[in-house]
């Protein structure tokens, strides 16, 4: 037994134990699967930083990062996040407002539509299984490399604990454990960052060693040209396509904007959206610059995406490197809790609404997705970024534009949402599937999300022009818009809109943290 | 190259940040017409 399984139980020890105490507090459907509907602005961000930020990001990003994509990562992960405050303004207050337990439902009650609702859940169940299909993968092979232990035993061991914490404590304890498990990865990785890169002699070193480095363009605007695509333009497009494709994860994934129906007010909404993104900028950023430095020390791992578990096992002091991994897998779990307790709640609220106790049935969905899961991590090879792409493909294709629409359209119809879903979905899923099983790329620009969102928008015309806006849909929209009695609170409305004052200072912020350690060293001779 | 890919990240916040936090203004402003 070495001290990285050991800091790895004593994480699952305090996970198990918070779940438990939590779990004592559950007295109904609400507190399962809503958290009371009473969390504040700490909680909300914690768990929507932590739902989003998986082994996908410090395995399969870091991978990205490390293999030359720089500048592409860095488009992706600066133009998503402008996805959190769109969303919330645009999507997510009307989610709370609407006061349901799931997005598909939000969908079904505003098209007043079983069949939309039906279509809503079936996506919303592939792509969260399919998610934490990738994250128990990643889980599992973080902890494999670190232990020594079987591969398959790492799996049944990670899945055993994140299900009784999510089965027990539904999701009042994912918000909970998920808001401790962002504290523990972010103050690991802070404090990583400068020790890895320390040691080099500080970041700008690190940069100026790579200007000289035997893989070229490593920072470079354009990216290792030897990597993914051949040319600079290809690999910008790239990074601004999945750029779109994980902005609309941020808006209306149901991972992230589950995480609004448990928001004590639509002021948490909307504050939450601003540090969420501030918060994912930061930590992507994080993990690019460690990732890119593990370079100078390993330049020719034989696993791109076990670049911080090798940093953390080589680079950092023992205690530094065992708290990094608990970091990572901390992601990873946070992670599997959020998906693993929205399909509970999916399959428990959305398809066997009023056949029996709620609680139960969720619970009893939980086990039986952890089991299936199980079987599909041992009998399939880890391929934890490709599985995670194509999970944030299907969102993006199949919700986002009828999510939007379905608060911004007066015109939408509910055959226009589910043609427009449909066809988003199938478009993107059969592409997608189609150019990995016959491993034929197509240019960036048509990549299957692009065409599954314009899809998407077509289905939506076309449906809603053939039919009329019936008057229940006419209702329900008109009573979505009318703030309630309980927002009105002047000294509530003048603090939530200097907090999204912050918004488009963000921008500023931003510019001048890539222009200090990007730009401006990058550029210098 | 790199100061023209990081101007667009941040015009890209900025311009979608303000106009999130100019359609809550002027949702706040008619509710205090309407009061």
């Amino acid at each position: 037994m070495n001290i990285y399984f050991i800091g790895i139980a004593i994480s699952f020890a305090i996970y198990l134990i918070v779940g438990y105490f939590v779990s004592k507090k559950i007295k109904n459907a609400d507190d399962f699967y809503v958290a009371g509907r009473n969390a504040p602005t700490l909680l909300i961000v914690g768990s929507m930083i932590a739902s989003y930020v998986s082994t996908g990001m410090f395995m399969g990003d870091a991978g990205e990062y490390y293999s030359g994509l720089f500048s592409p990562m860095t488009i992706l992960a600066t133009m998503q996040v402008v996805g959190y405050i769109v969303g919330a303004v645009f999507f997510g207050r009307y989610l709370r407002r609407s006061k349901v337990y799931t997005i598909p439902e939000f969908f079904g009650k505003r098209f007043c539509s079983e069949k939309v609702r039906k279509l809503a859940t079936i996506t919303a169940i592939i792509t969260m299984t399919v998610y934490l299909l990738s994250v128990v993968q990643g889980v599992g092979t973080l902890m494999y490399v670190v232990t020594g232990l079987d591969y398959r035993l790492c799996v049944a061991l990670a899945i055993v604990v994140f299900s009784i914490v999510t089965i027990i404590s539904g999701a009042q304890g994912v918000l909970i454990t998920d808001t401790m498990m962002f504290g523990v990865f972010t103050s690991a990785l802070v404090v990583s960052v400068f020790a890895i890169t320390g040691k080099l002699g500080g970041w700008y070193t690190v940069v100026d060693q790579l200007k000289s480095f035997e893989i070229k363009d490593l920072l470079a605007w354009s990216g290792n040209l030897d990597y993914m695509y051949p040319t600079g333009a290809e690999n910008i497009v790239w990074g601004i396509v999945y750029g779109i494709v994980w902005l609309s994860v941020c808006m209306v994934g149901p991972w992230q904007s589950s995480r609004y129906l448990m928001a004590k007010n639509e002021h948490v909404v909307l504050r939450s959206s601003v540090f969420s993104a501030f918060g994912i900028f930061i930590l992507q950023l994080l993990v690019g610059m460690a990732a890119v430095a593990v370079n100078l020390y390993k330049p020719e791992l034989e696993s791109a995406s076990h670049v911080m578990i090798w940093a953390s096992m080589n680079v950092l002091p023992l205690f530094l490197g065992v708290l990094l991994l608990t970091g990572v897998l901390a992601a990873g779990i946070s992670s599997a809790t959020t998906f693993l307790s929205l399909v509970g709640s999916s399959v428990a609220n959305d398809i066997c609404r009023g056949k029996g106790r709620p609680i139960r049935i969720g619970r009893i969905t939980m086990l039986v997705t952890s089991v299936i899961v199980l079987l599909l991590a041992v009998f399939n090879p880890p391929q934890i970024l490709w599985i995670m792409y194509f999970g944030g493909a299907i969102v993006a294709s199949a919700w986002m534009p009828v999510a939007l629409a379905s608060v911004l359209s007066k015109r939408i119809t509910k055959t226009g949402a589910f043609w427009g879903m449909a066809l988003g979905f199938c478009g993107c899923f059969i592409l997608k599937l189609a150019s990995n099983t016959f491993k034929f790329t197509l240019p960036a620009i048509l990549d299957p999300v692009i065409v599954g969102i314009i899809l998407n928008v077509i289905g939506i015309v076309i449906g809603s022009a053939l039919t009329q806006v019936s008057p229940e849909e006419k209702e329900v929209r008109a009573a979505l818009l009318v703030v309630p009695e309980t927002e009105k609170d002047p000294n509530e409305i003048k603090k939530t809109l200097q907090y999204m004052k912050l918004a488009p200072w963000l921008g500023v912020i931003v510019v001048l943290i890539l222009l200090s350690v990007w730009v401006i060293p990058q550029c210098l001779k | 190259m790199e100061l023209a890919v990081t101007l667009f990240l941040g015009a890209w916040i900025f311009i979608w940040g303000l106009v999130s936090y100019k359609n809550l203004k002027k949702e706040t402003a008619e509710q205090e017409e309407q009061k």
